[in-house]
């Protein structure tokens, strides 16, 4: 059994991406393969959450619903590469990118598994979220700063400020869309 | 047989696992009968006034909300996503197209300071102004007020409508597991009882995520026939009973004395997700290791085998 290349990236984010980087043909990483994995993985954790089960129309209707995920990090990424790597083709750097949500993927599976195997799922929830995002978001970073580095050669300084634009821009997207609905500007009133 | 070809045996393994998961995500999807019952001589329906959907913090779409309800065995959903009705007007069109349960749309007011479920609107009522215009624009447009979890954090920011509050929440999930020291399930029972006039009891999920929705209810004694107009007039009436973590029952004191005599036990869910048997327990695992198995195992055969599986075709 060979692992795929998310789960190779999440082992080793900078042999993994120097690797997928020199793949070609069908083996090169893919726009819409990224995007589905991440967004099957999506539907497939609410559907199991809400309804104990992979309820097909509820993995369908939760996967387009969070449809608008890799479009606001490909945003984040294009804004990333055109402040410091304007020749970066955006089409392979987003495939790259999209290859390494290997931490999202795990934790939302994990997230999964507790319901279906803790006997108390709440308290293990409550117990487990605050590390195991935190944990993640960080592993999810040290992912994007290769996959500037290795995966798309950049200099190390240019990885770290692409790494940077790229999460604040990300940040920016979802909270502009909070304050865009009015949800998040009155709780500080 | 060509596309499977190209494909390693391991990752087509874990898609079968996925396909036979969703099989078991059809045929054991609850959907429980909703029986007319009635008492005191109203009908009783079960109720959740305080759902979220993907449109603020909530992880199921309005669509997938109406869904999980008729699972709940719920009547009655009021959609109160963060400051806006958006969320419940799609939810109740897809009830009302698909035959699900009422859907009465709504909004959670939400401020730094007080937390107002809002149901029975048509248009958002804004947070920007003072409480007592938030909660006189609930009512020109036919809705009522719920303070949403009174904790002591929201309590002085509720103080100058107190008295014109239709509904309490008195029970909602924070009864069984607290997120926070300040959350504390005995403030809202006492918050009930010491509101005058006495408002409408409400149990209510708050629901974002996960298996909770209809954890904590409102039963409502509606006049026939059961509508969106009926159930906000029991709300106005207080007619209403909120049966507490302990057993308990909260409420409008006659209809209280009316469900011990005559005892109702509302709808039960799988929030533990215990399944419905054991094969139910083996397919949602199979499915999870399925999906598990699609991510993070390599789909493409090795090349090498490719080759020699199309020289085998060719010879």
């Amino acid at each position: 059994m060979l692992p795929s290349s998310a789960a190779r990236l999440l082992a080793r984010p900078f042999r993994g991406y120097e690797e997928l980087a020199s793949q070609e043909g069908d083996d090169a990483p893919s726009i819409a393969g990224g995007a589905f994995r991440l967004l099957f993985v999506i539907g497939a954790v609410v559907a199991i959450t809400a309804t104990g089960r992979l309820a097909p129309v509820e993995l369908f209707i939760a996967a387009f619903s969070f449809a608008y995920v890799p479009v606001i990090q490909l945003i984040a990424l294009a804004a990333a590469l055109r402040i410091v790597a304007r020749t970066t083709p955006i089409r392979r750097a987003f495939a790259l990118y999209l290859a390494g949500h290997g931490p999202w993927l795990v934790a939302m599976l994990l997230v999964a598994a507790v319901c279906l195997l803790a006997p108390a799922p709440a308290g293990v929830l409550f117990a487990l979220f605050p590390p195991l995002v935190g944990f993640t978001f960080l592993w999810s970073g040290v992912l994007t700063f290769a996959c500037f580095r290795r995966g798309l050669g950049l200099e190390r300084a240019r990885a770290g400020v692409a790494t940077a634009v790229h999460a604040l821009v990300l940040a920016a997207l979802v909270v502009g869309y909070f304050l865009g609905m009015n949800q998040l500007g009155p709780l500080w009133r | 047989m060509a596309v499977i070809n190209g494909l390693s045996r391991a990752w087509i393994a874990a898609l079968v696992l996925v396909m036979i998961g969703l099989v078991g995500g059809v045929a054991f999807d609850p959907r429980p009968e909703r029986p007319v019952v009635h008492r005191a001589g109203y009908r009783v329906l079960e109720a959740d006034f305080h759902t979220h959907t993907t449109y603020s913090d909530g992880t199921l779409s309005p669509l997938s909300l109406v869904r999980q309800a008729e699972r709940r065995g719920l009547d009655v959903i009021g959609v109160t996503e963060h400051n806006t009705v958006l969320a419940g007007r799609i939810a109740r069109a897809w009830s009302e197209l698909t035959g699900g349960p009422i859907v009465i749309p709504g909004e959670e007011v939400t401020t730094g300071r007080y937390h107002l479920i809002a149901i029975g609107l048509e248009e958002t009522v804004s947070p920007d102004q003072p409480i007592e215009s938030a909660i006189a624009a609930i009512h020109a447009q036919g809705g009522v007020a719920i303070a949403a979890h009174p904790v002591k954090r929201f309590q002085p920011g509720l103080a100058p409508i107190r008295s014109q509050l239709d509904g309490v929440e008195v029970m909602h999930p924070i009864a069984f597991a607290s997120r926070s020291p300040g959350w504390k399930w005995q403030d809202l029972v006492t918050y009930y009882e010491e509101t005058t006039p006495r408002p409408a009891a409400i149990g209510s999920s708050d629901y974002h995520f996960a298996s909770v929705l209809g954890l904590c209810r409102t039963l409502v004694f509606v006049r026939e026939p059961a509508s969106a107009a009926a159930v906000l007039e029991a709300l106005r009436a207080r007619r209403t009973v909120v049966i507490d973590r302990d057993g308990n029952l909260l409420g409008d004191p006659e209809l209280v004395t009316a469900l011990h005599a005559e005892p109702y036990t509302p709808r039960t869910a799988d929030y533990a997700y215990q399944g419905e048997n054991g094969a139910d327990r083996i397919l949602r695992l199979v499915g999870l290791l399925g999906v598990t198995g699609v991510v993070f195992l390599r789909a493409r055969a090795r090349r090498r085998r490719n080759v020699e599986a199309r020289t085998a075709e060719l010879g």
